[in-house]
């Protein structure tokens, strides 16, 4: 980056002591005006060469700066945007994420609304069930009191079978209540809920002392045939073969 | 040739062709209050790692230094990062303008009193204290020049970092890319749960629709029971 006159005494000094004798002789012949024209004329070339310089240098050094600025600032603006796009992003997810936790708390509601509407709709369906054995009782005594009324059939009769059949409704009614209200389960219609079983899993109560006795016992018919040993590998005549 | 100095208007004479940048309206880009670097080597260059320092220091003065990653407090960095670099640049220009201006003014007379002046350059001070300063003014416009490549080194390692394979432009990608997936997932879930959702809905529908027949039919069959009963009591009124 050595710049032209930089050392400005050094180079007149050198063009003062290596300048042609032409130019000397052509410097002599010229008048002072001329030779101050010459000088002036030499001195604005010389200027001009160093503005050139000059600014050709600083150009070609700002159009590098602002280059590297412009190229700074844009991937600045990319890594901006591309956060701001992360951060966009990381909002939806966490408003997906809540919609998850709504939806799942709304997918509990519904299943627990289908299971109530099941258990309401079954309960009703009990109810009608009693309601037609109501209306058959009922029919089946109005009947049998249209009969009585015409002498088709006796009074003892009719208050037997009026009995018996008021005695099926209220039982039946009963019957289904109780089962509803004491064993059917809360929240599955179809399931039935029993006492708890007491002590499920009986204790191991087995007389150790009997129970070798016993097999003391069934092994007397073996006794001599196995000498020595022990249970798991006897010994003897018998014995299996070592 | 574009003339990059065509903005300053100011008129160079015997009076302030000396003057430094350095003064209350502007600051000046060169160290020491904008006297230049204090070593510099007899080919007019200072030493690299000297202009690196220096860099580092005129950009942190001037709040030009690149923006980094999670800045919370500037809303858009990249904007404040363009608009100090460009008047740090602008400042630059401005001074190396400055001292082009004297500097062409001091080599003007340098070389017309060379010209004029004969044999007798050594001892004529005006030549001598012109020629100084114009060794000077060509020094800083030197150093200028060098402060600004300095720039673009600093630039060119600031372009670095942001695409390391860890850091910056790849850090955040990784970053937004980590988002992307996690949203498409909660995305398919939400989408698979809006499904279930619509069977529940369904579900509970057709059970409504159950429950509004059974209590029809137990409206009748209530209604049947009455009419029953009626008949009932009827028929026991007319067998007495």
């Amino acid at each position: 980056m050595k710049e032209p006159f930089l050392d400005v005494g050094s180079l007149i000094t050198q063009t003062q002591t290596l300048s042609d004798m032409e130019l000397q002789s052509y410097l002599a012949s010229l008048s002072s005006s001329q030779q101050s024209d010459f000088t002036a004329s030499n001195v604005a070339d010389a200027i001009n060469s160093v503005k050139t310089v000059k600014q050709q240098r600083y150009n070609d050094m700002a159009d590098q700066v602002t280059g590297a600025d412009n190229n700074l600032t844009a991937a600045a603006y990319y890594v901006a945007r591309t956060q701001d796009l992360k951060n966009m992003a990381g909002d939806i997810d966490e408003v997906a994420v809540k919609q998850l936790i709504t939806s799942d708390v709304n997918h509990d509601l519904a299943g627990r609304q289908y299971e109530i509407n099941e258990w309401a709709n079954f309960n009703k369906l009990d109810t009608l069930f009693f309601m037609q054995v109501l209306f058959i009782c009922l029919t089946f005594i109005a009947g049998l009191l249209f009969l009585m009324n015409n002498n088709l059939v006796s009074s003892s009769l009719f208050t037997l079978l009026a009995f018996l059949t008021a005695f099926l409704a209220a039982f039946t009614l009963i019957t289904r209540a109780r089962n509803t209200s004491v064993m059917r389960d809360s929240r599955y219609w179809h399931k039935l809920r029993f006492p708890q079983q007491q002590d499920p899993f009986p204790s191991a109560d087995i007389d150790l002392t009997k129970a070798c006795k016993a097999v003391n016992d069934d092994l007397s018919d073996f006794k001599g045939v196995f000498t020595g040993g022990t249970a798991k590998s006897p010994s003897g005549p018998g014995g299996p073969p070592i | 040739m574009a003339d990059f100095c065509s903005q300053n208007k100011e008129s160079i004479n015997d009076s302030n062709y000396k003057d430094s940048y350095d003064n209350a309206q502007h600051a000046s880009s060169l160290p020491n209050s904008g006297t230049g670097f204090s070593q510099v080597g007899s080919n007019g260059l200072v030493d690299q790692s000297a202009v690196d320092a220096y860099v580092t220091t005129l950009l942190s003065k001037a709040n030009a230094a690149p923006p980094g990653d999670t800045d919370p407090d500037d809303v858009n960095p990249a904007s404040t990062f363009a608009d100090s670099a460009a008047a740090l640049r602008a400042n630059i220009g401005s001074e190396y303008c400055f001292y082009y201006k004297r500097y062409m003014y001091a080599l003007q007379k340098v070389l017309l009193l060379a010209a004029t002046s004969g044999m007798n350059l050594a001892g004529n001070a005006d030549y001598n204290s012109k020629k100084k300063v114009a060794q000077d003014l060509n020094s800083k416009l030197n150093q200028l020049l060098q402060i600004m490549q300095g720039l673009v080194n600093a630039r060119t390692q600031s372009l670095n970092t942001y695409y390391g394979t860890t850091t910056g432009v790849n850090a955040v990608n990784q970053d937004l890319d980590n988002a992307r997936k996690s949203l498409v997932e909660h995305m398919d879930k939400l989408q698979s749960n809006n499904m279930e959702m619509d069977v529940r809905s369904s579900m509970i529908d057709y059970t409504l629709e159950k429950n509004s027949s059974s209590r029809n039919l137990l409206a009748i069959y209530g209604f049947m029971n009455i009419v029953a009963v009626g008949l009932l009591f009827y028929l026991y009124k007319s067998s007495k």
